[in-house]
C-alpha cells in the first residue's frame, strides 16, 4: 500500500514536471522549484516511514500523504488551465510563413495577411556591334554607341496581401527604376466576378505586360509590349468565371487561372509605352478605356494538352486633345528596341488630335513543357504635325515566341518550378529551358510623309529574332542568357540620305532572386 | 362514414406536398456560457419539436460553451453565433460596443431585460461539511480552500465576485477598503482559478481540490446529480447575488444566414410555459410568476445583491476587472 501511494506520488510529480510546456517556461519556474520542494519533502517522509515503526508511522503519515497527493492535484490542474489559456491565447496569434513565396503573415482566421516580396536582377549587355544607330552618310556604320555594361535593371520589396478576407492590395516600389513606385493599388474582391481594382497598375492590354516581370522567357518584352502602357492610374472592374462545376479562384486585377475573365479599365490615359508622370497626374480630362477577355477554353476538358490555352483580346480607346504638344499621352508615341531598350522610333514632336485604339488579339498554349505565347496589336493614333495637318497613323507589332524546358517540368505562364533544385552535391542540377522569339514593329509610313518625322533617326522598320537559355537554379533564383539580333529598315543616315540603322546583335545575361 | 370525394383528397395531397416542398432545414448556433449545457441540449430538442409542429421547418441548434467572457470574445472574433445566451449583460453588450453585431437597445427586445431566468450562486461543499462552511465570511478563514473560476474569463466567477463583495461592504459599513481586503483573503484561499465554470467543477470534483466550489445554482445541484448526493453537499449562503443571464439574436450574423426569424423564436420560447418549465427542471430561477411559485421550494429565499446597486456591469467592469483594476490589485497569481 506504501509503495503504491509513493509510486503514485511519484508519478504524479513525474507528470507534472513533464507536462510542462516549453512556451510556459517562465511560469513554470516557479511550479517546478515548489514540486521540488515537494519531493524534498516526500523523500524526508520515506525515510521517516523506513526508520520508524509501521503501524504508528502509517497512521501519522496518512493526513501528510493526503496534504501531498493535494498539492501535486492542485499543481496538475494549474497546469492544464495555464495550458488551456496558452493555448486559447496561441489560437489568436497570427501564422508567420517563410518560404519560396515570400514572407506571409497571416491572422488566424485567414482573413487577414500580409507578404512581403522582393526581386532583384542583376543584367549583364554586351554589344556585339555597338554603333549606338549612327551610320556615316556611306553607310559605315560608326564605332560610337553602347558601351558593354552590368545593369541594377530591378529592386523590388513589395508588400501584398489582404483584409477582411476580400481587401486585396499590392505596394510595390523598385528602387532601381526611375518609376519608383511601380505598382500600389487596392482590389475589393466583393464577389469572384465583380472586383474593383484602384489605383496604379498594369492596364489590361498586351498579354506579354500583363505576365509577372520575373517570370518571363526573356530578359526584355518583345515589340508588341511597348505599344501598351507600362501602367496607368485609374479604376477597373474584373471578374473571374468558373467552368460550371467548379469554382473561380480569385486571380487579381488580371487573371490567369480562371476559364473566363474579363477586365473594363477607365484610365488617365498613358500613351503607347507611357506611364503616369512623377505625381502620377494626368494634364487633360478625356480617359483611356480598356477591356480585355481571356479564357481557358479547355480548362476541364480532361485534354490535359490544351488545358492550357488561353485566347483572348484587348482593346483601347481613348481621345486625347493635344492642349500643349509633349504632355503624357498628349503626343504621338515612342518606342525602343527590344533588349537594347534604345529609342528607335519618337512621335513626341507630333500632337495627338483624337481618337487613339488599339487592339490585341493574344494567346499562349502551355503543353507540360512546351510553351508558347503570341500577340499582335495596332496602336491607331489620330495625330497633328502642324495647322491642318492632321493625320492618321497605324503603328503595329506582332510576336511569338516557343519555349521548351529540356528537364521536363512544366513551362507555365507563371514560369517554371525545378522539380529537383541545384545541388551539385547531390547530382541535381535544377531546370533548364530554352526559348525563341520572333517579333516585328512596323511604324505608319503617314508618320514620315506628313507627320514630317525624319526618317534618318525614326526607324520605319524593325525584326527582331532571340533565343534565350533560362537557368532555374530554384524556383527562385534565375540565370538568364539571350541573344538578340535586331534588323532596322531606316533610322539612320542623314540628310536625304537615309540608310538602315545599324543591326543590333547583343548578349544579355540575367542573374534574378524573386520571392 | 363520410365520404371523402377525389377533390378533397388531392387538395390535402397538394397541401402536403407543398408543405414538405416548402419545408426547410435551419441551423443554429448558440453561443453560451459553461454551465447550460445540459438545460440547452434538452431546450434545443423541445423547441425543435415546437417549430417543426409550427412551421414544417427542422431546426438544429448547435451549441458552444466556455467561461462567459471567453465566449463574447470568440463572437467578435469572428464565431458566427445566431444566438448568443451568455452570463452577464456587459460581455454581450460588448458585441454592440466593438462590433456594432446587435443593436444598442438588445436588452429591451424581450422581458425582464432580456433575461429569462435568474439565478444565484451558492457552494458546494464536501460531504459532511467537514470545514464547516456556511457563508462567506467562512470563506476567508485560513486553511480554506476554494474552488471558483477567473473573473477576467468566465461570467459566473464575476457573480461570484459581486456577491462577495456585496456581503463584503454590507458587513464593513461600506467600507471599500474592508471589502478588497475581504476579496484579497478569498482569492488568496483559491488555488487555482479556472477559466469557466464548468472547469471549476472538474477541478472540485473531479481533482478533488479544494474544500468548497463557488458556483452557480443550477451547477450545483447539477454536482449533486451527476457525482452524487452522498459525496457533496450544497450549502446556500444567507446571502448572495442576483444573476441575470441575458439572451439575444446577433442580428448581423443572423441577417447574414438568414435566421433572424427563428433565431427571436428560438429565444422568445425560453419564456413560454414550457420553456420556463424546463428552466425550473434545470435549477434556474423562471420569471414566470406561476411558474416559479410552483418550482419555489427548490429554491430556497435568500438575500441578493443586484449589480444595479454598484452602478451596473459597465462601471462594475471597469473599475473591477478592467486592466489594472482592484481585482488586477488583489490578487497575484
Amino acid at each position: 500500500m506504501k509503495l503504491f501511494k509513493q509510486s503514485t506520488l511519484a508519478s504524479g510529480i513525474a507528470l507534472a514536471l513533464f507536462s510542462i510546456p516549453a512556451a510556459q517556461a517562465a511560469n513554470s519556474d516557479a511550479l517546478e522549484q515548489r514540486i521540488r520542494e515537494l519531493e524534498a519533502r516526500l523523500e524526508k517522509f520515506e525515510k521517516a516511514t523506513a526508520v520508524a515503526p509501521a503501524p504508528a508511522t502509517t497512521a501519522q503519515a496518512a493526513p501528510e500523504v493526503e496534504k501531498l497527493k493535494t498539492k501535486i492535484n492542485t499543481l496538475e490542474r494549474k497546469f492544464e488551465v495555464e495550458k488551456e489559456v496558452n493555448e486559447a491565447n496561441a489560437l489568436k496569434l497570427p501564422k508567420f510563413d517563410a518560404g519560396p513565396d515570400g514572407f506571409r503573415i497571416t491572422s488566424q482566421d485567414g482573413k487577414h495577411q500580409v507578404r512581403i516580396r522582393g526581386a532583384v536582377q542583376g543584367d549583364g549587355r554586351f554589344y556585339a556591334e555597338d554603333h549606338g544607330g549612327a551610320r556615316t552618310a556611306g553607310g559605315t556604320a560608326t564605332s560610337s554607341g553602347l558601351p558593354d555594361q552590368f545593369q541594377l535593371k530591378q529592386a523590388r520589396v513589395w508588400l501584398e496581401g489582404k483584409f477582411f478576407d476580400n481587401i486585396y492590395f499590392k505596394i510595390m516600389p523598385d528602387f532601381a527604376a526611375s518609376d519608383l513606385l511601380p505598382d500600389a493599388y487596392l482590389d475589393y474582391a466583393y464577389q469572384s466576378f465583380a472586383s474593383l481594382s484602384v489605383g496604379k497598375q498594369k492596364t489590361p492590354l498586351s498579354l506579354e505586360r500583363l505576365q509577372g516581370d520575373a517570370d518571363g522567357m526573356f530578359l526584355e518584352r518583345a515589340a508588341p509590349t511597348y505599344l501598351a502602357s507600362n501602367r496607368d492610374v485609374g479604376i477597373m472592374l474584373h471578374g473571374e468565371f468558373a467552368k460550371p462545376g467548379y469554382k473561380a479562384e480569385y486571380g487579381g486585377p488580371v487573371d490567369f487561372k480562371n476559364f473566363i475573365s474579363y477586365q473594363l479599365g477607365v484610365f488617365n490615359g498613358a500613351g503607347d509605352n507611357g506611364k503616369p508622370g512623377a505625381d502620377g497626374q494626368t494634364k487633360f480630362d478625356d480617359k483611356e478605356f480598356d477591356g480585355r477577355i481571356w479564357a481557358h477554353p479547355f480548362q476541364h476538358s480532361g485534354y490535359d494538352w490544351l488545358e492550357g490555352l488561353g485566347l483572348g483580346i484587348a482593346g483601347s480607346w481613348a481621345h486625347p486633345n493635344a492642349g500643349t504638344i509633349g504632355t503624357n499621352g498628349l503626343s504621338g508615341p515612342s518606342y525602343p528596341s527590344n533588349i537594347s531598350q534604345q529609342t528607335i522610333f519618337n512621335a513626341s514632336s507630333l500632337g495627338a488630335q483624337g481618337t487613339h485604339i488599339r487592339i490585341y488579339p493574344q494567346a499562349y498554349w502551355y503543353a507540360g513543357p512546351f510553351g508558347f505565347m503570341g500577340e499582335y496589336v495596332l496602336s491607331q493614333y489620330h495625330l497633328n504635325a502642324a495647322a491642318n495637318k492632321n493625320f492618321t497613323a497605324n503603328n503595329s507589332a506582332w510576336q511569338t515566341q516557343f519555349s521548351y524546358v529540356l528537364t521536363g517540368e512544366d513551362a507555365t505562364f507563371q514560369g517554371v518550378k525545378p522539380i529537383r533544385n541545384f545541388n551539385p552535391s547531390e547530382g541535381t542540377w535544377g531546370a533548364l529551358q530554352l526559348g525563341i522569339r520572333f517579333s516585328h514593329l512596323d511604324i505608319d509610313p503617314t508618320n514620315f510623309s506628313i507627320g514630317g518625322l525624319s526618317k534618318t533617326t525614326n526607324i520605319r522598320q524593325s525584326a527582331a529574332w532571340a533565343v534565350g537559355l533560362n537557368w532555374f537554379l530554384t524556383q527562385n533564383a534565375i540565370v538568364r542568357a539571350d541573344y538578340e539580333e535586331t534588323d532596322f529598315t531606316g533610322g539612320a543616315g542623314s540628310g536625304v540620305n537615309v540608310w538602315d540603322r545599324p543591326k543590333e546583335k547583343i548578349f544579355g545575361t540575367r542573374f534574378q532572386l524573386a520571392f | 362514414m363520410r365520404k371523402y370525394s377525389f377533390k378533397s383528397f388531392a387538395v390535402a395531397a397538394l397541401v402536403a406536398v407543398t408543405t414538405l416542398a416548402n419545408a426547410a432545414e435551419i441551423n443554429l448556433l448558440n453561443v453560451s456560457y459553461d454551465p447550460t449545457r445540459e438545460f440547452y441540449k434538452e431546450y434545443n430538442e423541445v423547441f425543435a419539436k415546437y417549430w417543426k409542429e409550427k412551421t414544417g421547418d427542422t431546426v438544429t441548434v448547435k451549441q458552444s460553451h466556455g467561461g462567459g467572457g471567453k465566449q463574447a470574445r470568440a463572437v467578435l472574433d469572428g464565431l458566427e453565433a445566431d444566438v448568443v445566451t451568455l452570463a452577464i449583460s456587459y460581455d454581450i453588450h460588448q458585441l454592440y460596443t466593438k462590433r456594432k453585431l446587435i443593436p444598442e437597445n438588445w436588452q429591451s427586445q424581450l422581458p425582464n431585460n432580456s433575461s429569462p431566468y435568474t439565478s444565484t450562486m451558492v457552494f458546494v461543499v464536501r460531504k459532511g461539511n467537514p470545514k464547516n462552511i456556511k457563508d462567506w465570511s467562512d470563506l476567508v478563514k485560513p486553511g480554506i480552500s476554494i474552488v471558483t473560476p477567473n473573473p477576467k474569463t468566465s461570467g459566473g466567477a464575476r457573480w461570484n465576485y459581486v456577491a462577495a463583495w456585496g456581503y463584503a461592504l454590507k458587513h464593513n459599513g461600506n467600507n471599500e477598503e474592508a471589502a478588497k481586503d475581504f476579496l484579497k483573503k478569498l482569492f488568496k484561499n483559491a488555488p487555482v482559478l479556472d477559466t469557466g465554470a464548468r472547469g471549476a467543477t472538474t477541478t472540485f470534483v473531479e481533482r478533488e481540490i479544494g474544500d468548497v466550489l463557488i458556483t452557480w445554482e443550477n451547477e450545483a445541484h447539477l454536482v449533486l446529480k451527476e457525482f452524487g448526493a452522498d459525496k457533496f453537499e450544497v450549502v446556500v449562503p444567507p446571502f448572495s447575488v442576483l444573476a441575470e443571464p441575458p439572451v439575444t439574436v446577433v442580428e448581423d450574423v443572423a441577417r447574414k444566414h438568414g435566421t433572424e426569424e427563428v433565431a427571436g423564436a428560438y429565444l422568445k420560447y425560453l419564456y413560454s410555459k414550457e420553456g420556463q418549465e424546463l428552466i425550473a427542471k434545470h435549477y434556474y430561477r423562471p420569471s414566470d410568476k406561476e411558474v416559479a411559485a410552483k418550482y419555489a421550494k427548490q429554491f430556497p429565499a435568500l438575500e441578493l445583491v443586484t449589480i444595479a446597486q454598484f452602478g451596473g456591469w459597465d462601471e462594475f467592469q471597469n473599475k473591477h476587472f478592467a486592466d489594472g483594476g482592484v481585482f488586477d490589485k488583489i490578487y497575484q497569481p
